[in-house]
């Protein structure tokens, strides 16, 4: 309707397409970051556990599965 | 006391009453054709008309006027001036007539241009009701028909004079059970003709019944809820909720399905079979269900221009039956909402009922906009009550998103038009949804750390202590090889380093033993400090290993590089450095021995 007005039409930011692709390559880099992370938490001890390192390791974990999950939402449909 | 309002209403309707005085005395309508449809369970009625100024001023006014009774079902009044199709509808409001008798509701036309004394002018009124049809008898068995009564003028209800006029009214079938006469008037097939007849009056009136077979479903839905959702990650959901009743002749005594379904022709004729819903042609993804879960029973249709779905609810409907059902579907965000400019969007779409033929007594639609979205204003074709403070929580929402309702009561399928809504929405608002979802992983994260951090000892036993010690010796001892391993490689780099600026290396590596220096002193201390740690002697003798190994590397680094200077070959350099060469292996697997045997302890 809004093409037959003239008006630009309002697409989503990726296209649709790519949320299948996008959803399970990043949720994948998600999941091996987070081995890394618990790897890490499980092989140090509580006097060579470094804070710095552990923040990095999960806020790579948690923008990949962040970013991952919204993917696998708006593949399945919710639309949110 | 009159509020301010009051008092500016009852103006307006006096000047109006004075403006349309004078319009009555000056218009006369020179040719009428009305064409009552009665086909459906509506009444649509359409006026073509001349009217001519006979009076010696201009004049803009028009009436347009109809029983009473049936101005309570007026759901839907268009006027168009001329003969083309696309123009547009002229406004039309309630007025108060001083001639009116009391049987009679009028509606006030503004016409576009004034009409000259003597000029003509020709309009188009087109009206429709609901309701109007009355099932007689009221109640039916399931194979009976079911027949309507319906009543109206003979005559056109007008403030005006009319020279001519003929009205048409189309039945459903031509089983036509009782008609009044009222000559002229035929009856042939399904049509029934009343006139022309000549030089009526103002206001003059004829009652005419017609007691005909109406069969048509009267499907009516006593309450629509329309929700709009829309995502601008691609999405726009559409979910209606329905309470849909038959609103005809009432089914009376027992229902068999048997029958219902060997005779479908004959058996229930008037009954509800199926819901017919005409969708957008890029609607995907449709669901019909009730409160018992999905409804199977229906099919659905991609055409070019459409989607159709074909409703079967659990059990058809006899008059007076009731159903609720919910009917949702999707479509994609970039065919409905455009952006207009920077951050501002439009979404447009159908404002009723998808669903063929039916009346809606009272609908809602709620539009819900992503979170975020500001500055929501609604265009709709025709007044609608509004209101927009509503939220409404949906996935990964924190202040809601925006709810816009429109309501209105008395809608036929002429009201399914196009609406539109346009509101402002920062672009990058969207993200707001991934970061949720980030923080929210996040915070497991923070768990886990927060988790590794608590001692849940309940008593620090001997094993316990001894558990510590050794972890802390486990990170001491690996602090130390990292250590002595950084040592090591600042040495090495003096080999590979050219002639030129051999000097200022040395200087670097230098500094950076003697920096590292305070740092082995610390851990040296941290070891002797261990809570029962025995082995202060054998770190003492890895460190004095370890000195004696860079300092003897650095002076062979510093002999080789003399001996290069005195330009010997590499070869005659080699067999003079030999021994020291050897020495200083030797100390390395020395310094690399006891580390080990320092790591096994740990």
């Amino acid at each position: 309707m809004s093409k037959a007005l003239g008006l630009q039409p309002l697409d989503s930011p990726i296209a649709e397409g790519w949320y299948p692709t996008l959803a399970v390559l990043l949720i994948l880099a998600g999941l091996g970051s987070t081995a890394s992370f618990f790897v890490y938490e499980v092989t140090t001890t509580k006097f060579s556990r470094n804070l710095r390192r552990e923040l990095s390791l999960s806020i790579v974990a948690s923008l990949f599965l962040g970013f991952g999950l919204l993917f696998l939402l708006l593949w399945t449909g919710v639309y949110v | 006391m009159l509020s301010p309002t009051r008092l500016i209403l009852i103006s307006a309707v006096s000047l109006y009453i004075a403006v349309y005085a004078d319009a009555q005395e000056l218009l006369e309508i020179q040719d009428l054709d009305r064409e009552v449809d009665l086909t459906s369970q509506l009444a649509k009625v359409t006026h073509s008309l001349t009217i001519k100024n006979v009076g010696k001023v201009q004049t803009q006014q028009y009436a347009v006027c109809f029983p009473a009774d049936a101005s309570a079902q007026l759901a839907f009044l268009e006027v168009v001036e001329g003969e083309s199709d696309d123009a547009a509808p002229l406004p039309a409001s309630p007025v108060i007539l001083d001639t009116q008798p009391g049987n009679a509701s009028c509606w006030g036309v503004h016409l576009s241009q004034a009409l000259q004394p003597g000029a003509t002018s020709e309009l188009d009124v087109y009206a429709v009701f609901t309701k109007l049809q009355h099932a007689f008898p009221a109640h039916i068995q399931q194979a009976e028909p079911q027949r309507v009564l319906y009543q109206d003028s003979a005559y056109v209800l007008s403030p005006y004079s009319i020279a001519t006029q003929t009205t048409k009214f189309k039945l459903p079938t031509r089983r036509l059970e009782s008609w009044t006469k009222h000559a002229p008037s035929t009856h042939t097939g399904s049509l029934l003709k009343y006139g022309p007849y000549k030089q009526t009056p103002g206001f003059a009136a004829t009652p005419l019944r017609l007691h005909y077979e109406n069969n048509a479903p009267f499907a009516e839905v006593m309450k629509l809820e329309r929700e709009i959702e829309v995502s601008h990650w691609g999405n726009v959901y559409v979910e209606e909720r329905y309470e849909l009743k038959h609103g005809g002749a009432k089914h009376q005594g027992v229902w068999s399905r048997l029958e219902y379904m060997q005779d479908p022709g004959r058996n229930g004729p008037a009954s509800i079979r199926e819901l017919v819903a005409h969708l957008p042609r890029s609607a995907r993804w449709l669901y019909f269900k009730d409160d018992i879960g999905n409804v199977s029973t229906s099919a659905v249709r991609f055409g070019f221009d459409k989607v159709e779905a074909l409703l079967h609810p659990r059990y058809p409907l006899f008059g007076g039956w009731k159903v609720q059902f919910t009917f949702g579907w999707s479509m994609p965000l970039r065919d409905f909402v455009a952006r207009l400019s920077g951050s501002h969007m439009q979404l447009s779409l159908p404002l009723s009922s998808p669903l063929q033929g039916v009346i809606v007594d009272d609908l809602t639609v709620k539009v819900v906009l992503p979170e975020g979205a500001s500055n929501i204003r609604p265009s709709t074709p025709f007044p609608m009550q509004t209101s927009g403070d509503g939220r409404k929580f949906s996935y990964l929402d924190t202040t809601g998103r925006p709810v816009l309702t429109l309501r209105k009561i008395n809608l036929v399928p002429d009201h399914n038009k196009e609406f539109s809504v346009t509101y402002q929405m920062p672009l990058l608002a969207i993200l707001w949804e991934p970061i949720y979802l980030t923080i929210a992983v996040m915070a497991a994260f923070g768990g886990v750390m927060a988790y590794v951090r608590c001692e849940f000892t309940i008593s620090r036993d001997s094993k316990w202590l001894a558990e510590q010690a050794r972890e802390k010796m486990v990170d001491l001892t690996s602090r130390l090889q990292a250590l002595l391993a950084g040592r090591s490689a600042a040495i090495a780099i003096l080999d590979d380093t050219d002639i030129a600026s051999v000097d200022l290396a040395r200087r670097t590596a230098e500094a950076a033993l003697h920096e590292s220096d305070a740092e082995l002193k610390e851990l040296q201390g941290e070891f002797t400090r261990l809570p029962g740690f025995k082995k202060g002697g054998e770190v003492a003798s890895l460190l004095e290993a370890e000195r004696a190994l860079q300092g003897s590397a650095l002076q062979l680094s510093h002999q080789r590089v003399s001996l290069l200077r005195e330009g010997l070959s590499t070869m005659e350099i080699s067999s003079r450095l030999e021994r020291h060469e050897q020495g200083v292996a030797e100390r390395q697997e020395d310094v690399a021995g006891q580390l080990e045997a320092l790591t096994l302890i740990a």
